[in-house]
């Protein structure tokens, strides 16, 4: 079962994530901090990080460069608010797979990730 | 017929009109000081925003305590209020709730209780009732005729 | 809305085409999140003085729940979203249900979730239409009555003016019982940096 690591300190993003995903067979876990995000990759194996940009302390784009040094091989989408569009490039080319702009529409999240983990369309 | 008038942000209204009932809407930080002469029937309310003016003369001068609620005394007084006569009431002064921020920041509400009732000691006024503080804000009328305060919050109306 | 005062034609002009650009795509935003069907209503703008902000949803003893945004950057301001309970109650049967009943962390953070949307949504638009850079807080997030909503605002910002731009929007939902208000209230020397620069952008306007 492909593992998710849902990084969001909004807790209710979080929820809507994995609600949305919920019969997409895989196992989820959730952080809180780009802090939190990277101890629980320290720890645990993961196939897909779900990051969100803006985030207390060490934001989402310092997390992602963060995860591209230590974990090269997990995959990344970012989640964004439409404010901070212009950050995605950014993103991209730090090695970011995709993005996502809030608010995040079910079917846009279930295919981008499907699509990212290589998995088969349903 | 019962005429509502609205003290604003930092304003202040005298009244011997028996019908009026003076009022403000969402006190939270700021607190209603509200003076009233039962001998004649005289009835005076300033909405104070902030604690202290530091020797500034602002442009609304019920904006803070030790401007405001010396502007409102001497408006009392040159209407006819007696002075040994005042009933005093105070509220206001809350800290409202942020629901997703755990702790209150700037103690607003707090430092006006403190410098309305500190302000009102040094002009040797006393404090008749009170209803300060909290987390809710407030909803005030005054009613000119009879010095009745009511107190409407999410939680209920409480008189003073 | 009582208590407008006259708006200098062209000024009116510019807000309105910015406003419209930003309702109609944080309408889209809504939609999508509160999954039904958001009409927003055209914008309503001008100059208030600040005692007449408390009466600004019609209602001030109804109780709402309201989040507040400070923007700041090339110009500053406060954002409100403001739902009367009773709609918030019917918005969250959609976006939490399934969930147990004491949820209040995630009914706060699903509030504060829609207020960055709205926000975000409106704040790009302005932005991509005048090239202006805008951040903004994370929203504060209040239960209270409605005219209580807009007292830390206004003792803030009447330190500085007696009058304010008001930029209100109302939003409904046809299919259920949902109406909320947007509101947009920039600093006065913001109006002329925005107006400015809008049409700096667009000469042709």
């Amino acid at each position: 079962m492909k593992k998710v690591l849902i990084v969001d300190d909004a807790v209710f993003q979080r929820h809507l994530i994995k609600e949305i995903l919920q019969d997409q067979g895989l196992e989820f876990m959730e952080a809180a901090s780009g802090e939190a995000a990277l101890e629980k990759l320290k720890n645990f194996e993961f196939d897909l990080v779900l990051l969100d940009v803006t985030l207390p302390g060490k934001n989402g784009i310092e997390t992602l460069t963060e995860i591209r040094k230590t974990h090269p091989s997990v995959k990344v989408i970012m989640v964004t608010a439409q404010s901070q569009k212009s950050i995605m490039m950014q993103a991209v080319k730090l090695g970011a797979e995709d993005y996502l702009i809030k608010p995040v529409r079910s079917d846009r999240l279930i295919f981008t990730v499907r699509k990212v983990l290589g998995l088969k369309e349903n | 017929m019962e005429k509502t008038v609205y003290v604003g942000f930092g304003e202040y209204r005298i009244s011997d009109d028996p019908d009026e009932v003076l009022a403000t809407l969402g006190l939270g930080s700021c607190v209603a000081v509200m003076f009233w002469c039962p001998s004649k029937k005289i009835a005076g309310m300033v909405h104070v925003m902030l604690p202290c003016s530091d020797g500034s003369s602002p442009a609304i001068l019920g904006k803070y305590a030790d401007t405001g609620i010396p502007v409102l005394l001497d408006g009392m007084l040159r209407l006819g209020a007696r002075k040994s006569d005042l009933i005093v009431k105070l509220t206001g002064g809350a800290e409202i709730l942020k629901r997703n921020y755990p702790l209150p920041r700037l103690a607003i509400g707090e430092k006006n209780s403190a410098a309305c009732e500190e302000v009102l000691k040094k002009m040797r006024l006393t404090v008749a009732a009170k209803d300060l503080g909290g987390v809710r804000s407030r909803h005030v009328k005054f009613f000119v005729k009879t010095g009745e305060v009511f107190v409407k919050s999410m939680v209920g109306t409480v008189s003073l | 809305m009582p208590g407008y005062s006259r708006f200098e034609e062209i000024q009116e002009k510019v807000w309105k085409a910015i406003v419209r650009k930003g309702t109609e795509e944080t309408s889209q935003a809504l939609q999508s999140f509160l999954k039904r069907p958001i009409q927003m209503t055209s914008a309503v703008m001008g100059f208030l003085p600040i005692s007449k902000i408390l009466f600004l949803t019609g209602q001030p003893d109804q109780v709402v729940t309201s989040a507040r945004l400070i923007f700041s950057g090339d110009i500053e301001g406060h954002m409100f979203l403001i739902l009367p309970l009773t709609s918030w109650e019917e918005c969250k049967k959609k976006l939490l249900k399934g969930t147990e009943k004491d949820q209040s962390e995630l009914e706060i953070s699903a509030f504060a979730e829609m207020a960055n949307i709205t926000c975000s949504f409106f704040i790009s638009a302005l932005a991509n239409m005048t090239g202006l850079t805008i951040h903004f807080t994370p929203p504060e997030v209040i239960t209270e009555m409605a005219a209580a909503v807009f007292e830390e605002t206004l003792v803030q910002l009447s330190l500085e003016t007696q009058e304010l731009l008001t930029v209100e929007t109302t939003f409904f939902s046809h299919e259920s019982e949902i109406k909320g208000f947007f509101f947009f209230i920039p600093l006065p020397s913001s109006v002329k940096v925005m107006t400015q620069r809008f049409l700096e952008a667009s000469p042709f306007l």
